[in-house]
């Protein structure tokens, strides 16, 4: 039985949205699919699994802005395994305020400036007080991703390797219309909570890019739930 | 000018809320909505009672200002409350504008008033709270309140240091209020034989240390992040509570409060809602600070019909049906309602019309909070069929199968009136139904009564 391992980063504080629906829908079809999975949950100040081992899927969920800053500062520890891992080809799927963390900096709504991992050109402003939420549908390879965005900020500036072309509400920002970033295998997106289970499609093509004989397992409900969420949102 | 603003808009108010209350006989926000047009400062310009108390936070609010209200009512004082209107600024204009003079002198001797925690810019910035009694911080509806971060800022951004804060002394995150700032008394709940040495709930909101990010250790827990944290790191506890529930007994609903002074008293609490003991305590609290004899509290406590508009229990045609309002996209409400059903041994079907059942006007609903929500209850021997409703039956259904809920007793209408008929059709005599439904789906749930009442004439 080939073995899949998925990694959780920091879920003491990225777990806002009903993001442990990620991990756990993979663990599902994945089972049902015959691999023997493992789930390792990494605390913030202990070493990342990814870094010295055979980690599949590493998985990055949103947190609340002021733990967000203290997260920013552990994973510089690890920037260089991180780049390693994207450019390798290892799986990271970054959501929500996640996304941030691979751009240039954040900036509060006090004007000061946290630097991020620094991949990318584009930056993040919080505003204070607003939430902004929305259902959203973007294109990525064909495929439409629907999901949800709930942040207290937006991204703004250069993104030379988007995720999505929204074709419905805001990108990275309100006036922009690409979103996230897709570096490799690296998937980042502002979508926050269950992206996995609403998109079985885009979930299918991410455990084949773990291991490419996956033949893929379709839950009793998800189509019907998917298509009902595309079919609204797009009407 | 702004005096004579004021006084049209109380007179409007009043007379609105008059023809409101005996035209259409019932409460409403409409006189608050009104005065705030004509007087946006409406509220800083009413003359507050002597003592002006405020409850806030994620959950138990309401069944907290209840029983304060109650018990000061008791104890021979006058009050004015929001119990008919909202938690936002209009309900509180339209309550107060009930009890005033046309001046705007408050002629209630205490305000207790329930505030929505994320209108607390908008209220404690107009006028001062003698007390504010915070029942604790939970994450909550995503689209409204965001995380409970969010919302701790929102409350605490606003604090006087004239209020004194009443905190729940087991709550690692609203026990964090008015650090510094304001005057704080904590409430808490001694262990029980029903306290665990972890988490079992699906949801823990404080897992690492709020003061140096670590993991944080808990003695115990008594639901969810609500327990006795101490940090082994750097030291982190919560004070000394000054008013405490001991010797809570679940099998016949009675607790003991303890007074600062060495006083105490057996109080009862609703059967199965360990979180009345909270709610009780912490209202207990705020009287004792306000100088009610424990004696008093403890009559007053005794009279209250413990039963709550959440839960209710009717027959029809043989046929039990079990109504629980669970709070619209509350994970935490939703998972503790679903513990019922591990409490009775009676064979049941479940209903769950959990996602809005008014999506078609609030919009597209984020269903994200199913993922967070327990439903392992449903998978329990007594549970025969469980129908899921609404247009989101889908996503709770592909919930559910993730989370290793038998599918094969699924049965999901996206339509209501096709699925009122079909669990009249098949109800079974002695068989009770359990609904649990959100806010909304009020006409639903009257729904599937109505189909249940029918098929007897038939």
């Amino acid at each position: 039985m080939a073995k899949i391992v998925i990694e959780v980063l920091y879920p003491e504080y990225n777990n806002l949205y009903g993001d442990r629906g990620n991990a756990e829908y993979l663990k599902k079809k994945l089972t049902l699919a015959g691999y023997d999975v493992e789930i390792i949950e990494t605390a913030l100040f202990d070493e990342p699994a990814f870094v010295n081992n055979k980690v599949d899927f590493l998985l990055i969920s949103p947190c609340q802005e002021k733990h967000q800053l203290v997260e920013i500062e552990q994973l510089k520890n690890y920037k260089d395994a991180i780049k390693k891992r994207i450019d390798n080809g290892g799986i990271i799927l970054a959501t929500g305020n996640a996304f941030e963390l691979f751009g240039e900096y954040i900036e509060n709504d006090k004007g000061e400036k946290t630097e991020c991992l620094g991949f990318y050109p584009y930056y993040a402003k919080q505003f204070s007080k607003l939430r902004y939420n929305d259902c959203s549908v973007g294109e990525f390879d064909g495929m439409q991703i629907v999901g949800f965005k709930n942040l207290l900020s937006h991204s703004y500036g250069e993104n030379p390797k988007p995720f999505l072309s929204m074709k419905k509400v805001a990108g990275m920002n309100p006036d922009c219309k690409i979103e996230g970033v897709h570096d490799n295998n690296l998937f980042a997106t502002y979508h926050t909570g269950p992206i996995l289970p609403l998109n079985p499609q885009f979930t299918d093509y991410l455990i084949k890019l773990a291991d490419e004989n996956y033949v893929s397992v379709t839950l009793e409900f998800e189509k019907q739930a998917y298509e009902s969420r595309v079919n609204e949102l797009l009407k | 000018m702004g005096k004579l603003r004021f006084l049209i808009a109380v007179i409007v108010g009043k007379v609105s809320a008059f023809l409101l209350d005996k035209i259409f006989k019932r409460g409403t926000n409409t006189p608050g909505i009104i005065m705030l047009k004509i007087c946006p400062d409406a509220l800083s310009r009413f003359i507050m009672p002597r003592t002006t108390i405020c409850v806030t936070g994620t959950n138990g609010k309401t069944g907290t200002s209840n029983l304060l209200t109650h018990i000061i009512r008791n104890s021979g004082k006058t009050v004015v409350n929001n119990s008919k209107g909202s938690n936002m600024a209009p309900g509180l204009v339209s309550a107060l504008v009930t009890q005033c003079t046309l001046g705007g002198k408050v002629t209630a001797d205490v305000a207790v008033l329930e505030v929505d925690e994320r209108s607390s810019q908008y209220i404690y910035t107009e006028f001062t709270p003698d007390y504010i009694l915070c029942t604790n911080l939970f994450r909550d509806s995503i689209m409204r309140n965001g995380h409970s971060g969010f919302i701790f800022d929102k409350i605490n951004d606003y604090l006087s240091a004239k209020t004194t804060l009443v905190l729940n002394g087991n709550d690692g995150i609203s026990g964090l209020l008015g650090e510094g700032v304001c005057d704080r008394v904590f409430y808490s709940v001694n262990k029980t034989e029903r306290s665990t040495d972890v988490c079992t709930d699906t949801v823990c909101d404080l897992i690492a240390c709020p003061k140096c990010n670590h993991k944080l250790d808990y003695e115990y827990f008594h639901y969810n992040h609500i327990g006795v944290p101490k940090c082994s790191h750097c030291g982190f506890s919560m004070p000394e509570s000054k008013f405490y529930a001991s010797d809570v007994d679940f099998l016949n609903g009675t607790f003991v409060f303890n007074g600062d002074r060495g006083e105490s008293v057996v109080l009862p609490f609703q059967k199965g809602n360990f979180f009345n003991v909270f709610n009780i305590t912490g209202a207990c609290a705020v009287c004792r600070l306000m100088g009610i004899d424990v004696e008093k509290i403890a009559d007053s406590i005794e009279d209250l019909s413990s039963k709550t508009g959440r839960f209710q229990e009717k027959k029809y045609n043989g046929v039990e049906v079990v109504s629980m309002l669970s709070k619209n996209q509350n994970p935490i409400s939703c998972s503790q309602s679903l513990k019922y059903l591990d409490s009775t041994d009676t064979e049941k079907d479940v209903v769950l019309l959990i996602t809005d059942s008014n999506d078609k006007v609030h919009g597209h609903e984020d269903i994200s909070w199913i993922y967070d929500t327990d439903f392992t209850p449903l998978n329990s021997e007594n549970v025969a069929t469980i129908y899921v409703g609404g247009s989101r039956c889908y996503d709770v259904a592909q919930c559910l199968e993730i989370k290793g809920i038998d599918i094969s007793k699924l049965v999901l209408f996206d339509n209501y009136d096709e699925l009122a008929n079909k669990i009249s059709k098949k109800s079974i005599v002695g068989r009770s139904i359990v609904v649990y439904f959100e806010l909304y789906a009020t006409s639903v749930v009257e729904k599937i009564k109505s189909a249940l009442a029918q098929k007897g004439d038939k």
